[in-house]
């Protein structure tokens, strides 16, 4: 804050005022701002996604698992609910009917939310419906199950569908709508992404931003926001900690031989033969434990700084990848990386988007090119485009 | 206070200019779509009762996420003193709705497969009652999740119900017992098992294992008998990695089937293959 210029003692008053600049600024960063949108709205696609794979890969057996048919039966699903002192809006009733709509109203909102359909209101109903759900059948759970219910409560106070959404499309349209009428220029017919951001500015003082924007409602939901997200980055570096801190006390984790004793399990055994491959080779065995603790004790230091994070991210990345493939623990795993990836900057999500939107531009004008007859293109070129 | 604030609202108003290109978020055009930003150029910054406001808000949810993760960082961290100090606060607070364990193949990894068997005693039109031989429960449940990478959650039925017998400990049938139980002394310094949760994981495996018999063997299906059988693999360190590993097993008493209905002994016949 010093200049330099100041004296070396301000007055009280003087410092008074400096101190209040300095929280003032400090509160304009944190209300001002929402941070973390790219990566908020790449989880909550990628939760999305998770939950419906879910749901659909139990969807024949969903009244097996989760419903009246349950072993986990309704009795018991009740009496563990009372002893926890908590609610399922599936205890609600015992009826297939009920369990029916449930199941399928779970659909449709994990499909909204995945679209980012009125988020707002989505995300809580989502966070509710998940709650239920898991308590229906806690025994068929696991840690990423776990992680996403705690970071879905969370997040109920972010603002998850401010890029990549229909929410972000609405508003976009609106405050172009709004801009156009307000300059008495004719609208663009239709918003031309290839032109990129820039181009898409309202000049002047942006007529179209909602009148409360910058007021003190937003303000107070942004800090929820920026919260909410801080929240969640500190959720996930406590589980990689902990989870790291509980293995170094483990014998086998010290001795670098537990990956020996996990892959061996027919439990989580999708490719045994795959595992045996590993599980057979001590180098692999004593490397793949070791990098498992180290990563996962070193993951919030190394998210401290610009380029370990982004070996760090790599690694956990590397490493869930891996018991993905070799445990078949698909659903963990994306969670997991779903839930690394918010603590990837904005600015790296805006440059993959902005690659991602011109290779898509290039293809689309090529594929465009390619179908004239006057341009004539091989075949095999064009459907290598994905037209 | 109106001076301090006059200043303040200024030099937000200049700070906040700053901040927005030298923030990551900052370097974004002011668009139709900057609506994450406050727009201060509006007028709309930041004066004095509302600083003080969003002050208090920003102090409060500080504390607020101080104390949470506080609590969680003791709830999940191994045995420590200060954990041990405000145990029932921090498992008050936690419990139920932020509830979490990280204990994700720790302290050690898992180091047998357990594999849940079931026999019965069946009773045919005539009142004639018979004793089939053990059936694998746990193999189909095992080929579900064979060569997939997101396997349904179906494949965790079994699995799960025999995890909860281990976790409740629930007694084997005193026949089954092995011969060397004189370590009753060493146990009584573990927690003393809870008979309502084991209560509640013998239901829950003989819902399993009524659905399995009676799918197998028909609506006959009186008693079911359980065996848990375990096979702890070889040890790294003995080096002989192909070898047999140990095997051991534990049978429970002879239960009543339960009453499941005739549509969840279908569906468990379909989708156990």
């Amino acid at each position: 804050m010093s200049t330099g210029n100041e004296p070396l003692l301000p007055a009280p008053g003087r410092l008074l005022g400096l101190a209040g600049a300095r929280l003032a600024a400090t509160v304009e960063r944190v209300s001002g701002i929402r941070y973390g949108v790219y990566g908020l709205a790449v989880l909550r696609v990628g939760y999305g996604l998770v939950l419906l794979a879910l749901l659909l890969t139990g969807y024949t057996d969903r009244r097996l698992i989760w419903g009246p048919e349950s072993a986990w039966t309704p009795d018991l699903f009740k009496e563990s609910l009372a002893e926890d002192g908590t609610f399922s809006l599936f205890a609600i009733s015992d009826s297939g009917v009920w369990f029916e709509v449930l199941f399928h109203v779970f659909l449709l909102v994990v499909v909204l939310f995945i679209l980012g359909w009125r988020t707002r209101w989505i995300t809580p109903v989502l966070a509710v419906l998940v709650w239920s759900w898991h308590q229906r059948q806690p025994w068929v759970l696991d840690g990423g199950d776990n992680l996403m219910q705690l970071v879905l409560f969370y997040l109920i106070f972010a603002d998850l569908s401010a890029r990549w959404s229909l929410d972000d499309r609405r508003r976009v349209r609106r405050a172009a709508a709004r801009a156009a009428k307000a300059s008495a220029e004719p609208a663009p017919a239709k918003r031309d992404r290839s032109l990129g951001e820039a181009e898409n500015a309202v000049p002047g003082v942006a007529p179209g931003l909602p009148a409360f924007e910058g007021g003190l409602r937003w303000r107070l939901a942004t800090i929820g926001h920026n919260a909410a997200l801080v929240a969640t980055l500190l959720q996930v570096s406590i589980v990689y900690f902990n989870a790291g801190l509980l293995k170094v006390q483990g014998e086998m984790w010290q001795q670098g031989t537990a990956l020996y004793y996990t892959l061996r399990t027919d439990e989580f055994a999708p490719f045994p033969r795959l595992s045996r491959l590993i599980w057979e080779n001590d180098l692999a065995v004593a490397s793949g434990s070791y990098f498992a603790v180290f990563i996962q004790l070193a993951f919030p230091l190394l998210m401290l700084n610009r380029i370990t994070r982004r070996l760090g991210l790599v690694a956990v990345t590397s490493m869930h990848l891996g018991i993905g493939v070799l445990m078949g623990l698909g659903s963990f795993s994306l969670i997991m990386v779903f839930s690394d990836l918010l603590f990837v900057r904005s600015g790296t999500y805006r440059r993959v988007g902005a690659f991602a939107q011109a290779v898509w531009h290039r293809t689309r004008t090529r594929t465009r090119l390619s179908a004239t007859p006057s341009l004539p293109k091989p075949a095999k070129h064009r459907t290598l485009t994905g037209s | 206070m109106n001076r301090t604030s006059c200043s303040a609202t200024g030099l937000v108003c200049f700070l906040s200019d700053k901040l927005e290109r030298r923030v990551p978020g900052g370097k974004e055009p002011a668009s139709a779509r900057g609506t994450f930003k406050a727009q201060s150029e509006q007028g709309k910054s930041l004066t004095g009762w509302r600083l003080r406001v969003l002050a208090l808000a920003c102090s409060a949810v500080v504390l607020a996420l101080a104390f949470h993760f506080g609590m969680t960082f003791l709830y999940v961290a191994p045995w420590n003193p200060a954990y041990e100090k405000s145990a029932s606060v921090v498992e008050g607070y936690m419990n139920p709705y932020f509830g979490q364990n990280w204990e994700l193949f720790a302290p050690d990894p898992i180091d047998y497969d357990a594999r849940v068997l079931v026999r019965a005693k069946v009773k045919d039109a005539s009142g004639w009652e018979r004793h089939t031989g053990w059936l694998d429960v746990t193999g189909p449940e095992r080929e579900l999740t064979r060569g997939s990478l997101f396997p349904g959650r179906l494949a965790r039925v079994v699995g799960g119900a025999r995890q909860m017998v281990t976790d409740a400990d629930v007694p084997p049938s005193a026949a089954s017992l092995p011969e060397e139980e004189e370590e009753t002394e060493a146990e009584t310094e573990e927690e003393p098992p809870d008979p309502v949760f084991q209560d509640q994981a013998v239901r829950h495996i003989r819902a399993v294992a009524t659905l399995a018999a009676r799918a197998e063997w028909g609506d006959g299906v009186t008693e079911i008998q359980l065996r848990v059988s375990d096979h702890m693999f070889p040890r790294f360190e003995d080096g002989d990695r192909d070898g047999a590993g140990t095997k051991t097993y534990s049978d429970f008493d002879w239960w009543p089937a339960v009453a499941m209905s005739a549509d969840a002994v279908r569906m468990w016949k379909e989708s156990h293959r």
